[in-house]
């Protein structure tokens, strides 16, 4: 169970480090970035 | 000095309540925010806090994963969402349900509800049924509404962020509502944010019986998390060598879990110190996390980055003052005369607001990441096509996620429409906040007669029009 555990974090980790880089290449990082400084005032209930 | 020794030790709080209080305050380090009533727009934003923590609040440093995730399919059709994935996927390998037990503003708010004097509802068959009922939260309000709306409409709707989070609702726009240089929001309160607000003070009052009532119930970043619980890197782990099967963990528990650190435990560590086999800890990988030793230079380093954060994050910043056309008093509050700005449209040609002087201007700043603003823009046209003396002038701001030419080529709306310069020159001559969407009414003299963020009806542009040509 232990040693299973261990693989399934492994892969977990190393699939999220190459999630995040494709999300940088592809444009996601900045994405995020500009929907966190330009708030759409529905988005927050003030609507 | 010895009662009060002695209320510090009854009273002390304990290094998860510790924990709790810096993450809140980590993810809110922008202070100056609470006293200028803005929300922080820099670069750290780009990255997401494990948290729940309302990127419209506006002591927030940093992003909101759920408010991303939802942003993100929405956005799928022309961008795959791979870098929030990413950072869910990492935070649960990493944490599992140790953010939601340490590192969440809002759980920490929940808890020190629960804490007011008032009977206490146990949790039972009744909880345990009810505590699926995220699942249909994430399942509905983070996926499916933001991936139907974004693929079949075009229009991103972040579900959850606009009808149900609390937080969003306490931390973001009540937050921004008491300041009073936002007092022109109260005028954009409708509908939407009467049932949000419903919603938090229904969550509230039902923390104060049940613990952690929304946590257990409704929350979909803690529904994520608990899938990775199992195998999460840090967690609250037993060892079956020492277990005597006794249950005292599960039955102590005030969450929904049937054993400890399944997919309802939030990792906090009470069981620890109810079990008499002293077989529960919090664990890092195989290792305990009891070293006193370390816990210090951990201490050291986190205070050190707080402090570092803290003084970052408050720093004052410069604002460029805005062109002024003539001697006359100018700003973009209502009365004054606009400053001259000068913007490239789309298509070609350039808008410079002086040569427009004579008319009726109406400005309105959008995004294409922005539901309600392309919501409204057809109301800009139409407006444009009732009254072709009037001059409409639509400036995306200067993030831009989409091509905006090829956005706009697919709709055919027949108004001006510019992309802010990297300078923001135009959103600061209209002073145009980061938040959106924003109208601004100029008459024929120049002068500013409506200026507020929110969404506009057709109605409300005719009315406007009437004010703006008297």
């Amino acid at each position: 169970m232990s040693r299973r555990v261990n693989i399934i974090r492994a892969v977990l980790i190393v699939l999220a480090a190459l999630l995040i880089v494709a999300g940088i290449l592809n444009g996601g990082l900045r994405d995020v970035l500009y929907k966190a400084k330009n708030i759409c005032t529905e988005c927050i209930g003030l609507g | 000095m010895a009662r009060i020794s002695d209320w510090w030790r009854a009273h002390r709080p304990s290094t998860r309540r510790l924990a709790q209080l810096y993450a809140a305050l980590l993810y809110n380090a922008h202070i100056k925010g609470f006293i200028q009533g803005e929300i922080y727009t820099g670069n750290v934003k780009a990255v997401c806090v494990p948290g729940l923590n309302c990127y419209s609040c506006p002591g927030a440093v940093a992003a909101c994963p759920l408010g991303a995730l939802q942003n993100a399919l929405a956005a799928s059709g022309h961008r795959a969402g791979w870098y929030v994935l990413g950072m869910l996927a990492l935070f649960g390998v990493v944490l599992g349900r140790t953010v939601c037990g340490w590192l969440c503003p809002f759980g920490l708010i929940q808890e020190l509800l629960h804490k007011l004097p008032g009977p206490k509802l146990k949790k039972g068959r009744w909880s345990r049924a009810l505590s699926w009922v995220k699942y249909a939260v994430l399942a509905v309000f983070v996926v499916a509404v933001p991936l139907w709306n974004g693929l079949l409409k075009g229009l991103p709707l972040p579900g959850f962020c606009k009808y149900i989070c609390p937080a969003g609702t306490l931390e973001g726009a009540v937050a921004l509502l008491l300041h009073p240089k936002n007092a022109d929001l109260k005028s954009a309160l409708g509908i939407v944010f009467a049932r949000k607000a419903i919603l938090l003070i229904l969550v509230m009052a039902a923390c104060a019986f049940i613990y952690r009532a929304f946590c257990r119930f409704l929350c979909p970043l803690g529904a994520i998390y608990g899938l990775f619980n199992r195998v999460s890197l840090i967690g609250v782990r037993v060892d079956e060598g020492r277990c005597n099967g006794c249950g005292a963990c599960v039955r102590h528990c005030p969450m929904d879990v049937k054993r400890v650190s399944d997919h309802e435990c939030i990792q906090c560590g009470q069981c620890a110190g109810v079990c008499a086999r002293d077989a529960i800890s919090l664990r890092c990988g195989g290792a305990k996390l009891n070293d006193k030793k370390r816990g210090r230079l951990f201490a050291a380093i986190a205070v050190v980055l707080l402090a570092a954060a803290l003084v970052a994050f408050n720093l004052p910043g410069r604002e460029a003052a805005p062109q002024a056309v003539s001697d006359a008093p100018t700003g973009h509050e209502v009365g004054e005369q606009l400053p001259d700005f000068t913007v490239s449209l789309i298509g070609g040609g350039s808008f410079t607001l002086s040569e427009h002087r004579g008319q009726v201007v109406f400005i309105n700043l959008w995004a294409t990441y922005c539901g309600p603003c392309v919501k409204e823009l057809p109301a800009f046209v139409e407006l444009r096509e009732k009254h072709p003396e009037v001059e409409v002038l639509a400036v995306h701001s200067s993030l831009v996620t989409d091509d905006v030419e090829a956005y706009l080529a697919d709709r055919g709306w027949d108004i001006d429409f510019a992309v802010d310069g990297a300078d923001d020159a135009a959103f600061k001559a209209v002073g145009g906040s980061a938040l959106l969407p924003q109208t601004i009414v100029v008459n024929p003299r120049g002068e500013v007669v409506y200026n507020q963020t929110g969404s506009v009806t057709l109605d409300r542009l005719e009315a406007l029009f009437g004010e703006a040509n008297q």
